[in-house]
């Protein structure tokens, strides 16, 4: 690289920052000065109130990750080893819940066990996350080199001691990667937690929104901020190191070197795993039946109600107006996630590439992932108290609520995006550049090519998580132009006559949008790149 | 029209991987840079390419010093070991891409690929997918892309290395057939001295960064400068002997060199210096034997073996070839035998 490519890349660096910089360090950084200022850290850190909400917040994600561990296994293993008619709709199925709406999850839930409890939030949690941990262990799983497992058996270990001396070390990093954005996500967990726990069960997350919101205990809230602030990081910087081992320990095989079909032990975990797939299905279609389902029989009432404004008017806006609102604010969304994601992957793989812009480069991809665990509700409650500061007054905008989501979304594109440029061979860029192609002219004639369906993943993907982005949205949104997640867990405040009918159908149709975009993410996954879609 | 390296130096942070080198490559010339792997020819390529910054010297083309020139600008052709085709183009967009790039217009580019594929021997493949060719016909396909812009140097980093020997030795005969007749200036890596005489006008050995040796094949193959280059040349003993009236004498004999002034001068015995023969003069027991294509190597111990080696290598003929055990006489052969230009 020579000396003003290196510059460029710099400058180039400037723009993510600048955006985490802007929508994302200031106002969590303003949210510590809020919690530090007045003694609010050590007054929360002395109560034994905020003691049982870390042992509960931590306690829930510890037991929703373990199972979301134990039924994400077996269902990596049906996706990366396993030559069989059905895979494609299993892979399919299982993408589904991770994209679904928080809200949506939560009241898909409560439509199965209407009291809720501690249970059905470890539940819904684990349902979230077997995606990410099928996927992110399975991407690797599928190109681990299966003649080690060979060599072993022929070497005299049984199935099981194959398995565990030489597949488990090879995938390990995988799965302590994904149990740490599982845990993350778990944690962090805002929609879930705050339609099944109501007021009984609560997170720190779903405090410092309850203290915002409804208590206005600014500092108080600020302090649970730091306090879990502090613990994501921890947890990042492990899933960080676990990734690094993974892209630098491992020979990758093209995937249909390594699928066969299972033999005879092996069909017990394929058993098992399609089980996870069936029971995932379970809360998507007791939703829709919900949705369907009145005191008076069968009946679309709820669909009718959305063209109103609810029982005795509980929104401001008809159910029509906040779906539109929702398909406005996800699409700018999208575009900005995208515009500054790709401009961050693409820094990124070429920060990689120099010598000297390697430590540089790792800090930004750290720094990129922040957002991804540091709580929505925390961005968005730090939106309220700096964007007055902006010129033109950004709290009143209506691009206030798409930055957030952008914020959320962002992170998402960089790890679709990422895997994929760094996989196309360095040297055809060169090749590209000795031909006469200048480096923008590299990056239309080979990396956009290359990654074009990636990046049109990633934009559904992005698409559908911003559609059902709650936490910084619940804050952010002016009352006049909500978002349909958000009319949701309103319309569930207020139970009563037809309103919960009308948040049942909501949820069906934004559960509808997001099963039609991961259908067709899947048609764009890159077919030998496994683990391209959706890994983190 | 030459490529002149001067005192060119590339470092990775303390390592040196390219030490102060000067080379020339003049006008339809082809050179190749002969090393062992890790010597540094492939960082030196690249450094002429404008792929690594040099941490001193310059390379100059027609005397213009080309540090400020980006990859893109040089104009120089690359190869690259494994083709690096473009995956998403079938054969004839690959070929054209480089046209494309210099904005030459669509019925000049159809011409010059449909010439390309001609040179190549690959005529009629341009709608093919890349995928779909095997190994030999990609590294057609990429020299044929590295040609097409007519550049005015062309830079092959191992081009047959990837291929199996069979193909490799049909290749590197067709690959010298198309740079003569695209009358091309080569620069080339390899670290395959059969490839490199068969390709080169000039070859330059390279070891541990620096160039130990320029000249035409046949000379650096005959009189290797020193020790280390003979010795990676092929010579696995090295010997004093002294030189009278065109005869060399040693410790394993005497025998006839052609061009050898008077003297003492060391040789550098290649296993086929030493040859099965009834009437040779050195007895020996035959310690190992392997099978090579058309000859057999033996290991043999010397008996009574005085201020010479302990154990030579010494070829047979196929048919009747002594095995382990057998007590064989050897007879020394100049064909195997090269002579080191320093003086010891």
């Amino acid at each position: 690289m020579t000396r003003r490519a290196a510059v460029g890349l710099g400058l180039a660096a400037l723009l993510p920052l600048g955006f985490l910089g802007v929508f994302f360090a200031w106002p969590v950084l303003a949210i510590f000065r809020l919690g530090l200022a007045k003694g609010g850290v050590l007054d929360a850190l002395g109560q034994s109130e905020t003691w049982r909400l870390v042992g509960f917040t931590l306690g829930q994600a510890a037991a929703s990750t373990v199972l979301a561990l134990l039924a994400g296994l077996p269902v990596a293993f049906l996706l990366a080893r396993c030559a069989l008619r059905g895979i494609g709709l299993a892979r399919t199925v299982v993408m589904v819940p991770f994209v679904l709406p928080t809200v949506v999850v939560g009241l898909a839930f409560r439509a199965l066990w209407p009291d809720g409890g501690v249970l059905s939030i470890v539940l819904a949690n684990a349902f979230f996350n077997v995606a990410v941990v099928a996927r992110t262990v399975g991407g690797l799983w599928s190109h681990t080199d299966r003649r080690a497992e060979d060599a072993a058996r022929a070497l005299g270990a049984s199935r099981w001691r194959a398995f565990t001396s030489v597949v488990l070390p090879a995938i390990a990093p995988a799965v302590a990667s994904a149990a740490a954005v599982v845990f993350l996500f778990c944690a962090t967990s805002f929609g879930v937690v705050l339609v099944l726990g109501g007021g009984r069960f609560r997170t720190l997350e779903t405090e410092i929104y309850l203290r915002t919101v409804e208590l206005f205990d600014l500092s108080g809230a600020a302090a649970l901020s730091l306090l879990q602030f502090v613990a994501v990081v921890a947890v990042l910087l492990l899933g960080a190191a676990a990734r690094r081992r993974r892209e630098t320990a491992l020979r990758l095989r093209r995937k249909a070197e390594t699928a066969r079909r299972p033999t005879g032990g092996e069909w017990a975990v394929v058993a098992a795993a399609f089980a996870v797939v069936a029971a995932l299905l379970v809360p998507v279609v007791g939703l829709v039946l919900r949705s369907l389902s009145t005191s008076d029989g069968w009946s679309l009432a709820g669909y009718r109600a959305l063209s109103g404004t609810g029982q005795n008017g509980t929104l401001a806006v008809s159910g029509l107006d906040a779906a539109m609102n929702s398909l406005r604010t996800a699409t700018d969304a999208t575009l900005l996630a995208l515009f500054v994601g790709v401009f961050a992957a693409v820094v990124l793989v070429g920060l990689r590439r120099g010598r000297t812009g390697h430590g540089l480069g790792t800090a930004l991809d750290t720094a990129l992932m922040l957002p991804l665990g540091v709580s929505a509700v925390t961005v968005g409650f730090g939106y309220l108290i700096t964007m007055d500061a902006l010129p033109g007054d950004l709290r009143t905008s209506p691009l206030l609520v798409p930055f957030a989501q952008a914020l959320v979304v962002t992170p998402l594109v960089v790890r679709m995006v990422l895997p994929v440029l760094r996989a196309i061979d360095e040297r055809l860029r060169q090749a590209a550049a000795t031909l006469g192609a200048s480096p923008l002219r590299v990056w239309r004639e080979v990396d956009l090519p290359l990654a074009g369906r990636s990046l049109l993943a990633a934009a559904g993907f992005g698409y559908v998580i911003a559609l059902g982005e709650f936490g910084a949205t619940s804050f952010l949104v002016r009352p006049d132009a909500p978002t349909l997640p958000v009319v949701v867990a309103r319309l569930m405040a207020r139970p009563g006559g037809l309103n919960g009918q009308m948040a049942y159908a909501a949820c069906t149709l934004l559960m509808v949008v997001t099963i039609v975009a991961v259908v067709v993410i899947e048609k764009l996954r890159v077919p030998t790149r496994a683990g391209a879609v959706g890994e983190f | 029209m030459s490529l002149q390296i001067d005192e060119l130096t590339v470092r990775y942070g303390s390592f040196t991987a390219v030490s102060t080198v000067d080379l020339t490559v003049t006008d339809g010339e082809v050179v190749a840079l002969l090393g062992p792997s890790g010597c540094g020819k492939s960082t030196l390529l690249r450094a002429v390419a404008g792929l690594e910054r040099p941490s001193g010297g310059a390379v100059r083309w027609d005397g213009a010093d080309l540090s400020g020139v980006p990859v893109h600008r040089r104009g120089f052709g690359l190869v690259f070991q494994d083709g690096q085709l473009f995956p998403h183009r079938d054969v004839a967009g690959n070929i054209a891409f480089g046209l494309r790039m210099r904005g030459v217009g669509a019925e000049e580019r159809l011409r010059r690929v449909a010439e390309l594929l001609a040179l190549v021997g690959l005529s009629g493949y341009g709608r093919r997918r890349v995928t779909e060719l095997s190994g030999g016909e990609q590294q057609r396909v990429a020299l044929a892309r590295a040609l097409a812009p007519r550049p005015r140097l062309l830079l092959l980093d191992e081009p047959l290395s990837a291929l199996d020997r069979a193909l490799r030795e049909q290749l590197s005969v067709d690959l010298a057939r198309v740079l003569r007749a695209a009358g091309a200036t080569a620069l080339m890596v390899t670290h395959d001295h059969d490839e490199a005489f068969t390709l080169a006008d000039r070859v330059a050995v390279m070891q541990a960064g620096r160039i130990r040796q320029v000249g035409p094949p046949a000379r650096v193959w005959a009189r290797p400068a020193d020790e280390e280059v003979a010795r990676f040349l092929g010579c696995g003993t090295v010997l004093p002997a002294e030189v009278r009236a065109g005869m060399a004498r040693s410790a394993l004999g005497a025998v006839r060199l052609r061009d050898v002034p008077d003297g003492p001068v060391e040789l550098g015995l290649r296993s086929a210096a030493l040859r099965v023969d009834p009437s040779g003069g050195l007895t020996g027991e035959v310690r190992e034997r392997v099978h090579r294509r058309d000859h057999v190597r033996l290991l043999v111990r010397l008996a009574g073996a005085g201020a010479g080696p302990e154990q030579v290598e010494a070829v047979a003929a196929v048919a009747g070839a002594p095995g382990p055990g057998d007590v064989v006489r050897l007879a020394l052969d100049p064909e195997g035998i090269a002579v080191l230009t320093a003086a010891p």
